[in-house]
């Protein structure tokens, strides 16, 4: 730990550190920020198994940082041995790195058609699990590399859909695009409109019982996943 | 931290699907989603600090981790946009920023925080030295502690030399530095120190 943390507070000041215009009628673009310092020292950062370390990625050419710098393998077992903390570690890095990479990525409101993240989530475990020797940034990386064709473009607000006590959230181009798959699949006859009617599901269900799933009639992750991932084992 | 997304994150792996807690916030002017803790706003990231939540803290600097993963991914010609090896650092001035502005977006106060350290972004990868320091160690970039040399030696503080070693005669020159700006005299390039002498 150094003395940027410990007391009495060094203060650091940086000029040029300004928040956007709008954000804030108190803030003053020129006024010098002064930082104030602060003590971690009860934040262990080497909870159990994610030690928050840093690597290059395979080529060399940028830094990872934290749980994504993490072995496959760490993140296999601490969801095998379920051990929340660290699983939480591992997903909020996730997250973060979906997030960073909608903001960088031009085009794109989101690297995934889901509305929420757990799929990503648990996604980025399957491929782990696949091949525990790789860094977890490269497992994720690769599960948002085969949502390439299906990301969400714009921002849209998830459609709320309920059924037999159930609720998912999905968005309407996300449904759209399901639509096209159970419409190739010859499940779905009406038009690929996005929207969640009879037609729909019913089709969902048809396909769910098809392969295995949960027949929810909802277009669910598990379902999701199943319809966009792996639409030749279909 | 949102009970919710807690819950949310946890059940996930025992039920297969989580709807439960929608922790996304759309940006607005640029229109991206931001996913989990980076959407909430500053004032839950200075409470938790406050009250030392240490395993929130530990979550949200796993996010801000994962965050500038993807910046240094996708930003061309820089290795890493964050000068400090320690992560408790870029957090810190994280914190910082939040406090200015407890109102604002985590994401969006992180990226302001992005944006100004990458002014300054580490362009290939090097070593990481450890320093001794009266307290522990503190690690630095060897590419890093090069130019904060070549910068002291700008300065006057040490005689012009290519080297990115931590010898006697730049701990010298920094307890020099750090008196002249009213620093702690650490001796070391700490986090204060290294703003000061590289981003102003």
């Amino acid at each position: 730990m150094n003395k940027f943390f410990s007391a009495p507070p060094a203060l650091a000041v940086i000029p040029g550190l300004y928040l956007a215009p709008g954000l804030g009628n108190s803030v003053n673009r020129a006024k010098k920020s002064a930082f104030r310092a602060f003590s971690w020292a009860l934040i262990s950062l080497t909870t159990a198994g994610a030690l928050p370390v840093m690597a290059a990625d395979e080529s060399g050419d940028y830094a990872v940082a934290g749980a994504g710098s993490q072995p496959c393998s760490r993140f296999v077992t601490a969801a095998n041995e379920q051990r929340e903390q660290d699983i939480l570690l591992f997903s909020y890095w996730i997250e973060g790195y979906a997030s960073g990479l909608n903001r960088m990525l031009i085009d794109t409101f989101d690297v995934t058609p889901f509305a929420t993240s757990s799929p990503l989530v648990q996604l980025t475990l399957s491929a782990c699990q696949q091949a525990p020797d790789r860094l977890v940034e490269v497992a994720s990386a690769q599960v948002i590399n085969a949502f390439d064709g299906l990301r969400s473009r714009q921002a849209t607000t998830p459609m709320a859909l309920s059924h037999a006590g159930r609720d998912v959230q999905v968005r309407t181009q996300t449904l759209g695009l399901a639509q096209q798959r159970l419409s190739d699949l010859g499940l779905y006859t009406s038009r690929v409109d996005g929207l969640y009617g009879p037609g729909t599901r019913s089709a969902i269900a048809r396909y769910q019982t098809d392969v295995g799933l949960d027949v929810t009639g909802l277009p669910d992750a598990a379902t999701l996943i199943r319809l966009f991932i792996t639409p030749a084992a279909n | 931290m949102s009970k919710n997304i807690r819950s949310c994150l946890a059940i996930s792996f025992l039920t297969g699907v989580c709807m439960a807690g929608n922790a996304q916030a759309a940006d607005e002017d640029n229109q991206y989603a931001v996913l989990g803790a980076g959407s909430y706003d500053c004032q839950r990231y200075i409470e938790m600090a406050d009250s030392q939540a240490a395993p929130e803290i530990t979550q949200m600097i796993s996010w801000m981790q994962g965050y500038l993963t993807a910046l240094n991914r996708e930003t061309d010609a820089v290795f890493t946009t964050t000068p400090f090896v320690a992560s408790t650092d870029t957090a810190t001035l994280l914190l910082n920023v939040c406090r200015q502005a407890p109102a604002l977006r985590i994401e969006a106060a992180l990226n302001e925080l992005a944006e100004f350290l990458g002014h300054y972004p580490v362009e290939t990868a090097s070593d990481i030295i450890q320093i001794t320091t009266p307290t522990g160690t503190l690690a630095v970039r060897e590419s890093v502690l090069r130019d904060i040399r070549r910068r002291l030696a700008e300065l006057d503080y040490l005689a012009p030399a290519e080297s990115g070693q931590f010898d006697d005669d730049t701990r010298q020159a920094i307890v020099a530095f750090q008196q002249d700006e009213q620093l702690e005299t650490s001796g070391v390039p700490d986090a204060d120190t290294l703003l000061r002498l590289l981003y102003e």
